[in-house]
């Protein structure tokens, strides 16, 4: 799927010139991001907010945020009971016992409601089909109480020591990890109640915490990630149990990985969207393109108005295939 | 590519179980084994159920990794002795404060002088678990001296062998 170029303006010179950003990208967040100014100015001067989500399989949130606020941590409740925004902290996340003990993981909020938005029960079947470095994965294992199964697939090599030992850190028992692509999943003859597609993309939701994204952001990556995106979820798809759950995200803001892959299964598929609780309104248009008005019911994120990483979430229902 | 133990392998890790008295936890699960490039042969316990998903040529990881099998012998990883810490009432222990426990986390041995209570049968080369004042897991260690001596004053008397921050260590090394 090729990236759409919108038309350069004024608007667009000047507050590339201001931000130092490529100005074909300001043109598209200018059409993509509402308060454009203010979503700049929060990703180029706002520290990145920290988010912990508390391990239940390990302690129960009352104990640890106890022994946090004893620490002199500050924190904020969030939309889920797990989840703690971190106000302040007087040591590193990643180096107090609580965190070494798996009692925390450090995760942002839109990606534990990517989670929350499959209804995980208990002795559910479920795949994480881009699992590493497992932050996810944890949260399902944590949703399930470690009963039923989890698979999650990684298909580099070079990540799954990482997200071996975040599993193991945070006492997940009922997860088998398989080095494999995701598209090939459904070589297998497995059918799961839920499927997570957390999927890889161009990450441009996350510039506030990597500003070199800004350098390497380019139109061939959207155009490649959004090709295997439409991959991946047609794999995905086909693995869903009928009236089985598929929850896609992406931390991209671009169009092309988000609404345009959800609107091409639409026509080929049984599915319906359903609603999620969190984020605003997808869009329905981006440049000449008109989508299926369902689109709607995927939600987005945005760094300045919900304080996450820039995130796009879809739920979608598998009917029959 | 996972399998299952061999016999022999199974009795060498089900007599560790059982003498850190955790032996109840099996009940319902399998052990396998991953023999990964670097010839360490790492032992997982899986609920059962799980194995309709482990016995596959990508299969990497699954449950919990509860150590490895080295010429014979079991060695324990830190999340067996989180176990062990958790479920089992047999075990040598000590108790440290704080500042130990912030050694502790850098991979570093014990203080006589960080040691608040140690248990009665400790002698020279006992395994002990080293836990903090709310009795979690911090790590694993090698007695120097009897329980008698090992609140010793400005000298180590406890080899830490294994801490908790073994997990961001090799997630590091990794990298």
């Amino acid at each position: 799927m090729s990236c759409i170029s919108l038309p350069k303006s004024e608007k667009s010179q000047e507050l590339a010139t201001k931000y130092n950003f490529k100005e074909w990208m300001i043109a598209r967040y200018l059409t993509i991001v509402p308060d454009t100014e203010k979503f700049l100015d929060y990703i180029n001067n706002k520290v990145p907010n920290q988010y912990i989500r508390i391990n239940t399989l390990k302690i129960d949130i009352d104990t640890i945020t106890q022994k946090l606020l004893e620490k002199d941590f500050k924190l904020e409740k969030t939309p889920l009971t797990e989840v703690f925004l971190i106000k302040e902290a007087k040591f590193p996340l990643g180096a107090t016992m609580e965190y070494l003990s798996g009692y925390y993981y450090i995760q942002d909020l839109s990606s534990c409601l990517a989670v929350e938005s499959l209804d995980i029960e208990e002795h559910d079947m479920v795949l994480d089909m881009a699992a590493s470095p497992g932050g996810k994965t944890s949260f399902m294992a944590q949703k399930m109480n470690n009963r039923g199964m989890i698979l999650a697939l990684e298909a580099e090599r070079k990540r799954l020591r990482k997200m071996m030992f975040n599993l193991a850190r945070c006492g997940v028992m009922n997860t088998v990890i398989w080095n494999l692509k995701g598209e090939k999943i459904m070589n297998y003859d497995f059918k799961f109640d839920k499927v997570l597609l957390d999927a890889p993309c161009s990450c441009d939701g996350i510039i506030h915490k990597d500003p070199l994204r800004k350098n390497t952001y380019s139109k061939e990556t959207i155009q490649f990630c959004s090709t295997r995106q439409s991959k991946l979820i047609e794999s995905a798809l086909k693995v869903v149990k009928p009236g089985g759950l598929l929850v896609y995200s992406t931390c991209s803001l671009a169009p092309e990985e988000n609404e345009f892959i959800i609107n091409s299964i639409i026509k080929k598929f049984d599915i319906t969207l359903e609603s999620i609780d969190y984020g605003i309104d997808s869009l329905i248009k981006f440049g000449n393109k008109v989508m299926d008005k369902s689109i709607k019911l995927t939600k987005r994120f945005y760094p300045h108005i919900h304080n996450t990483a820039g995130f796009f979430i879809a739920k979608i229902r598998v009917n029959n295939l | 590519m996972i399998r299952e133990l061999t016999r022999e392998e199974n009795t060498i890790i089900r007599r560790e179980f059982n003498k850190w008295g955790i032996f109840n936890f099996i009940k319902d699960k399998v052990f396998v084994l991953n023999e990964y490039e670097d010839n360490v042969k790492c032992i997982f316990i899986i609920p059962s159920a799980l194995k309709k998903l482990i016995f596959y040529p990508y299969s990497f990881y699954g449950g919990l990794q509860v150590g490895n099998i080295q010429k014979k012998k079991f060695i324990p990883s830190i999340t067996f002795f989180d176990l062990v810490a958790k479920l089992s009432n047999s075990f040598l222990y000590v108790i440290v404060d704080c500042q130990g426990e912030k050694l502790i986390l850098y991979g570093r041995d014990i203080f006589g002088n960080s040691i608040l209570y140690a248990s009665q049968k400790i002698v020279e080369n006992s395994i002990l678990l080293i836990l903090n004042r709310s009795k979690e897991l911090l790590g694993i260690g090698r007695a120097r001296f009897h329980t008698t001596k090992i609140k010793t004053n400005g000298i180590v008397t406890i080899d830490t062998l294994l801490d908790i921050g073994t997990y961001l260590r090799s997630e590091n090394h990794q990298k």
